[in-house]
């Protein structure tokens, strides 16, 4: 989907950027979904590679999709971002019918990366892919003390976030306050 | 233009069906949407859904976990959550106390005067504290999370009579505090001492909780085994179906008479008690495969027990055992003297 079509997830797709498809010829023909992130880049997957992801094979069991239908409706995923659905996208094309490796090294090595990739992976319900990454992340954590850990990912203390938290009720009062007075006034 | 209707108002059925399972669909997933929404904080360690922490910290060994526990509440109530069982070795000796968790050494020593040297698998340290009372302090950072369960509590204090105050002393204290909060003493599956006084077996037995513990292994090759009557009438006792001593036991018979619910049990004991240890093993086969009754009879094969009723218990026992529903699982080890 071009970035013109941006907001039309239903529209029919008119050229997918990746078409990843299987490099052995499968004998029974393969049936292709797509899928489209935050960017509205469509991408195309096929069946086989959708079942890693719990969530996508229990939508596409129950929806009944036919190829055509599913060309016409991509997936929309508008809370994951395109680059990292494309991350997803690739590692199920590459992990279709495969057993998965005891470990995982193309994963990306940035944490901000990382922990986009964990949520998108927690919630598209990919197993394997969640594993790994959850390996990394622990691999990040170790041998660190309490501080580095919060020095590394910007963590605040148990105070830090009680006094945010005391600011934030104290910002409600004020703005409840100032709605009820404002709604006074303008009843008088 | 008919056709082409149709399949609009197709289309629209089926967009319509769709945006209604999205619906559906999504909002048992409204949890996993508040994490992806981008009007919250970014993605951090500390916002990560649950299924996310929980497979990070099965990644952590015991250590690390109670470093993350110290990082902030959200992490803390993490681990706090999780489900986790750790092997623990805590042993005493004179100027040094080493604690052992899931393999991994913590060596606290005396130092300086009031100054603790600690070395574990990180780097040294040297902290201003007695080294009884930091190891205490480490051992309950340690097992702050109350869904922590021992597998393994290997307690060894060279059996000296003031190493195992101390080490009781500590044990107590997070006794009382977990009692405290509603709980019925440590989670422990396999209690391991290095003692042979039946008192203070009994001491430590009774600081376990009697749901979680199933066996007991005594170590303790320099004494035999005494007092067992101590440490055969706390309600633990009843709960272990694994008991295992290395060592001599002064009386045997007090043991294998408690046996009850014990359905695997080995003495391994030294030279001096083989020919006791031979008799018992020989009873029990000759009870498994019937012949008891035959060599009964024939009482000079038995001169060696202290009395016919002693026989008698003996036999009601091993029939006892028999006669249980998963008597194929049992075991009987009697080590060298087996061999």
């Amino acid at each position: 989907m071009s970035s013109t079509e941006q907001g039309t997830s239903s529209a029919a797709p008119a050229e997918p950027t990746t078409a990843p498809e299987s490099a052995a010829a499968p004998e029974v023909p393969e049936s292709f979904y797509y899928v489209h992130g935050k960017d509205k880049v469509v991408h195309k997957v096929s069946a086989g590679a959708l079942q890693h992801s719990a969530l996508i094979h229990g939508m596409i069991s129950n929806l009944g999709y036919t190829e055509e239908q599913a060309k016409a409706n991509p997936f929309p995923f508008e809370n994951i971002d395109g680059d990292i659905l494309q991350m997803v996208v690739d590692w199920c094309n590459q992990h279709k019918g495969k057993p998965t490796p005891p470990e995982d090294t193309n994963l990306p090595k940035q944490k901000e990366k990382l922990f986009d990739l964990v949520l998108a992976v927690n919630y598209l319900e990919i197993k394997e892919l969640l594993t790994y990454c959850c390996k990394q992340v622990a691999m990040m954590v170790k041998g660190k003390s309490p501080e580095e850990i919060r020095e590394i990912w910007m963590i605040p203390t148990d105070a830090e976030d009680e006094a945010a938290e005391k600011e934030a009720k104290k910002r409600a009062g004020k703005e409840a306050a100032g709605e009820t007075a404002a709604a006074a006034g303008d009843a008088k | 233009m008919v056709t082409t209707l149709a399949a609009m108002a197709k289309n629209l059925v089926t967009l319509s069906c769709s945006i209604e399972y999205f619906r559906l669909h999504f909002s048992s997933y409204s949890l996993k949407l508040l994490t992806m929404n981008r009007d919250f904080p970014p993605p951090n360690l500390d916002t990560m859904p649950i299924n996310a922490l929980r497979e990070i910290l099965s990644n952590l060994n015991i250590i690390e976990r109670s470093v993350l526990r110290k990082v902030n509440r959200t992490l803390r109530e993490a681990v706090d959550n999780n489900h986790t069982t750790v092997d623990v070795e805590f042993d005493f000796c004179d100027d040094y106390i080493t604690l052992t968790l899931d393999g991994i050494m913590i060596e606290y020593s005396n130092d300086d005067e009031n100054k603790c040297q600690i070395l574990d698998y990180q780097k040294p340290k040297i902290v201003d504290s007695d080294y009884v009372e930091f190891a205490k302090k480490d051992f309950g950072i340690h097992l702050k999370n109350p869904n922590t369960r021992i597998k393994n509590l290997k307690l060894q204090w060279e059996y000296s009579e003031d190493l195992f105050y101390k080490l009781l002393h500590i044990l107590e204290t997070f006794f009382d505090e977990i009692t405290q909060n509603g709980g019925s003493g440590f989670s422990v599956e396999t209690l391991e001492l290095g003692e042979n006084g039946g008192n203070k077996i009994a001491r430590l037995l009774r600081l376990i909780d009697v749901n979680t513990i199933t066996s007991l292994i005594i170590s303790c090759d320099q004494f035999p085994v005494e007092e067992e009557e101590e440490f055969i009438n706390v309600p633990q006792w009843e709960r272990i179906r694994d008991f295992r001593v290395f060592g001599n036991v002064e009386h045997p018979y007090t043991i294998i008479n408690a046996l009850g619910n014990v359905s695997s049990f080995s003495i391994d004991q030294l030279n001096n008690n083989v020919d006791l240890t031979s008799q018992m093993v020989l009873l029990f086969i000759l009870l498994v495969s019937g012949t008891l009754n035959y060599l009964q009879s024939t009482n000079n094969f038995f001169s060696n027990f202290q009395s016919f009723w002693e026989l008698q218990t003996w036999k009601n026992n091993f029939s006892r055992l028999k006669s249980s529903s998963s008597f194929s699982q049992r075991s009987t080890h009697f080590g060298k003297c087996g061999s």
